[in-house]
């Protein structure tokens, strides 16, 4: 192993190998069961997030009521337990839909695709009775056309069962999306800014560590100054993806623990007609079903905004530490870089409120601000794949010249132990950097 | 062989190393005296490439020192440079794979060593929970793990006892007869004088004195004759080449100009009565110091 790859392996073990990793991620660990497995938890103390809705569903065929209510039912209790009634109406009351949040299915015959359905409810149908509505209705006209066995036709098979969905409320508009878009933005930026905030303060107090002690001067007597540098922000990045790969997995296992816990509790045989829902939770399956296109194209903004904004905010903290004598010394330093971290974390979280606002927008490409705000953005719609490559094009010009200015100013701070005021420290270091 | 030609560091205004040059061969020990502040620690740094000269240049068997001949450098410096939070086995360790040795190797050492101190207990122990003593032990250990062919020592003595300094000195001269180039510093006259074969007393990165020392207390010793017996400070005066003369209790200092003068002296003192004591004297560094700099030497 030569000495930049055993540096990197060492800066990693000394994160890895320390009780503050191991305690923060069994925390971790217990908070992401905690949220993924919330809608059991409280159901087991009896609360409920939900009112019960009473959807009414109109038979026109006169033989689908109880298979369809039932298997709509049955998906539905997967991810909002007590979340709807089912009940046999003959016709709409849009009165009662106004007026009580009801929802009126009509369900109809068709010649050529078995069944129509007309949906009619005030504001919109959550995501969770959609997908069930679709699940059940496609199965139903499989069966239905297995008794017809009318091969002729074969083609319509494919075809899903149309639905038309009839709002009371005119003005009213999905009400998923602006949820959904904040509940979203919480989901994506909350990991984001402690994974930033968590791999940063370790890489600053890395640095200190090694400078404070002066074990520094016997490190880079033997590697170069770029190599530590490097090294440092290299490792600390791999150590943001276990981070981050841990998380992921912790996820996966509170989500499998749902599943569990709630296929247990009904009947088997649903469980194939509910596995398009299987691994998501109920408020995130919510989201992830309203967002489910959007969520690849988001995910992959999101990594790359992560590792370029790990990038810009490393170096800065770097070099900050470069110029600290003392943890104490980098904690007041670093105040304003994390200032600026808990600002775009702010502003990437409450963007959906300032939704279009051109101050919003224009954060979106300044440096420090993107990488958390720009997925968001994206997320939201507010900002079209140009101006994400816009933003992405800013950040990355803005890395070469940060990494470029920051190996300079680094190696003229990381050997000089003056404890002259921040200010004047600064100018006198940007000077000797000037004279290398 | 270490060469430092005409080295000139600046801060700034402040001149910290002023035209050194010195050379140091395989199987020395060389000395670097001075007081805070004088410009040992900048010598090191730059040496160890840690720092770059503004004017001159320092080659070590003729190439520029760089992180790929690191590995054959024991560098420790002034101040403790260990994480107090590891053990002693890592931050060895750690240290011996910066310098590019493989664990197993590393280890084998450390083993040797600590036994070498009586400190093998320690192994597991953090720094942090060590004494002074046995931290500037580790720090040594540290340092010469690797088998250093070029060994620079910033004031390795401080903190010790008369009795470790002593193992540190006989370890010293063991990497001495295998060849190493040593070059230590101290503020301490005497641990210069006992140790270095050859020395630079630095004074504010000026070079006050410089090259063996057997040579420069030659060079004095012929400049100063303690004379006791029935002469007077008038007489000795009178002869030529006799530059100043102090009267003590019971003796006459005599200083003349260069060692030509001494037959002279030695001639007229003979013919006289009662002289108990000719001494052409051996000064101390510390004399020729006081001598060169005009001050007394204050580290």
């Amino acid at each position: 192993m030569d000495k930049f790859r055993y540096l990197i392996w060492f800066s990693l073990k000394k994160r890895v190998m320390t009780k503050s990793f191991l305690i923060s991620n069994i925390v971790m660990f217990i908070v992401i069961m905690l949220l993924t497995n919330i809608v059991t938890i409280i159901n087991i103390f009896g609360g409920d997030f939900n009112d019960t809705t009473s959807v009414y569903v109109i038979d026109e065929t006169n033989e689908s009521y109880e298979s369809f209510s039932e298997g709509v039912l049955s998906i539905t209790e997967l991810s909002c337990a007590g979340c709807y009634q089912f009940e046999e109406a003959t016709e709409v009351d849009r009165e009662d839909v106004a007026e009580n949040d009801s929802i009126y299915i009509v369900l109809k015959s068709d010649p050529k695709l078995m069944y129509t359905l007309n949906i009619v409810s005030d504001k919109g149908v959550g995501n969770n009775l959609k997908m069930g509505i679709n699940s059940i209705i496609n199965q139903l006209k499989l069966k239905k056309w297995a008794e017809v066995n009318d091969v002729d036709n074969i083609g319509e098979i494919f075809m899903a069962v149309p639905i038309e969905y009839e709002h009371v409320d005119e003005d009213a508009h999905d009400p998923n999306e602006k949820v959904g878009l904040q509940v979203a933005s919480m989901i994506l930026a909350i990991p984001m800014f402690f994974l930033m905030v968590l791999t940063v303060q370790f890489l600053g107090l890395d640095i200190i560590d090694e400078k404070a002690s002066k074990s520094i001067e016997i490190i880079v007597s033997n590697i170069s100054i770029g190599y530590h540098f490097t090294a440092k922000i290299l490792s600390t990045l791999i150590f943001l993806f276990t981070q981050g790969v841990l998380g992921i997995i912790y996820s996966l296992v509170g989500g499998g623990v749902y599943a569990l816990t709630t296929f247990s509790t009904i009947n088997i045989s649903k469980i194939k007609d509910a596995m398009i829902v299987e691994g998501t939770t109920g408020f995130v399956g919510d989201i992830a079903i309203t967002f489910m296109d959007r969520i690849p194209s988001v995910l992959a903004v999101m990594l790359v905004f992560l590792i370029a904004g790990y990038i810009t905010y490393s170096v800065i903290c770097a070099v900050i530490a470069s110029m600290s004598n003392s943890t104490e010394d980098f904690q007041q330093m670093q105040g304003p870089l994390m200032l600026i971290m808990l600002l775009s974390f702010y502003a990437a979280i409450f963007s959906y409120i300032f939704d279009g606002s051109i101050f919003i927008k224009v954060l979106g490409f300044v440096p420090l601000f993107s990488p958390m705000l720009t997925p968001i953005l994206f997320f939201g719609e507010s900002f079209s794949i140009i101006e994400v490559c816009i933003s992405l094009a800013i950040i990355v010009v803005t890395n070469f010249v940060i990494v470029k200015y920051g190996l300079k100013l680094y190696r003229a701070s990381i050997l000089n132990y003056s404890d002259e005021k921040f200010m004047k420290r600064l100018f006198k270091i940007v000077k000797m950097s000037k004279q290398q | 062989m270490l060469e430092i030609k005409n080295v000139t560091k600046k801060f700034g205004d402040l001149v910290a190393v002023d035209g050194l040059s010195f050379n140091v061969k395989p199987g020395e020990i060389y000395g670097l005296l001075g007081a805070n502040g004088a410009g040992k620690t900048t010598t090191f740094r730059m040496i160890v490439n840690l720092l770059e000269p503004n004017e001159g240049d320092i080659s070590y068997y003729n190439n520029k020192i760089n992180p790929k001949i690191t590995d054959e450098i024991g560098f420790m410096i002034e101040e403790r440079s260990m994480q107090t939070k590891m053990t002693v086995e890592e931050q060895v360790i750690h240290f011996a794979r910066i310098k590019g040795m493989t664990y197993r190797d590393a280890a084998k050492k450390l083993d040797y060593w600590l036994e070498r101190f009586n400190i093998k207990e320690y192994r597991t122990k953090k720094i942090k929970e060590l004494s002074k003593g046995n931290q500037q032990k580790i720090q040594f250990i540290a340092t010469i793990i690797n088998e250093p062919k070029l060994l620079i020592l910033d004031e390795p003595f401080s903190g010790l006892d008369p009795f470790n300094m002593e193992r540190f000195v006989d370890i010293m001269n063991e990497f001495k007869e295998k060849g190493s180039i040593i070059i230590f510093s101290s503020h301490r006259i005497d641990h210069v004088e006992q140790f270095c074969e050859d020395l630079t007393v630095l004074v504010k990165g000026k070079v006050v004195l410089s090259g063996n020392i057997d040579r420069i207390k030659e060079d004095f010793m012929r400049k100063v004759i303690k004379i006791n017996g029935d002469v007077t400070k008038a007489e000795l005066l009178d002869i030529e080449g006799v530059v100043k003369v102090n009267e003590y209790k019971h003796e006459l200092e005599v200083h003349i100009e260069s060692q030509d003068y001494v037959q002279k002296v030695f001639n007229y003192i003979k013919e006289k009565n009662n002289i108990t004591k000719f001494m052409v004297e051996k000064p101390s560094l510390s004399e020729i110091f006081i001598e060169r700099v005009g001050e007394a030497y204050d580290g």
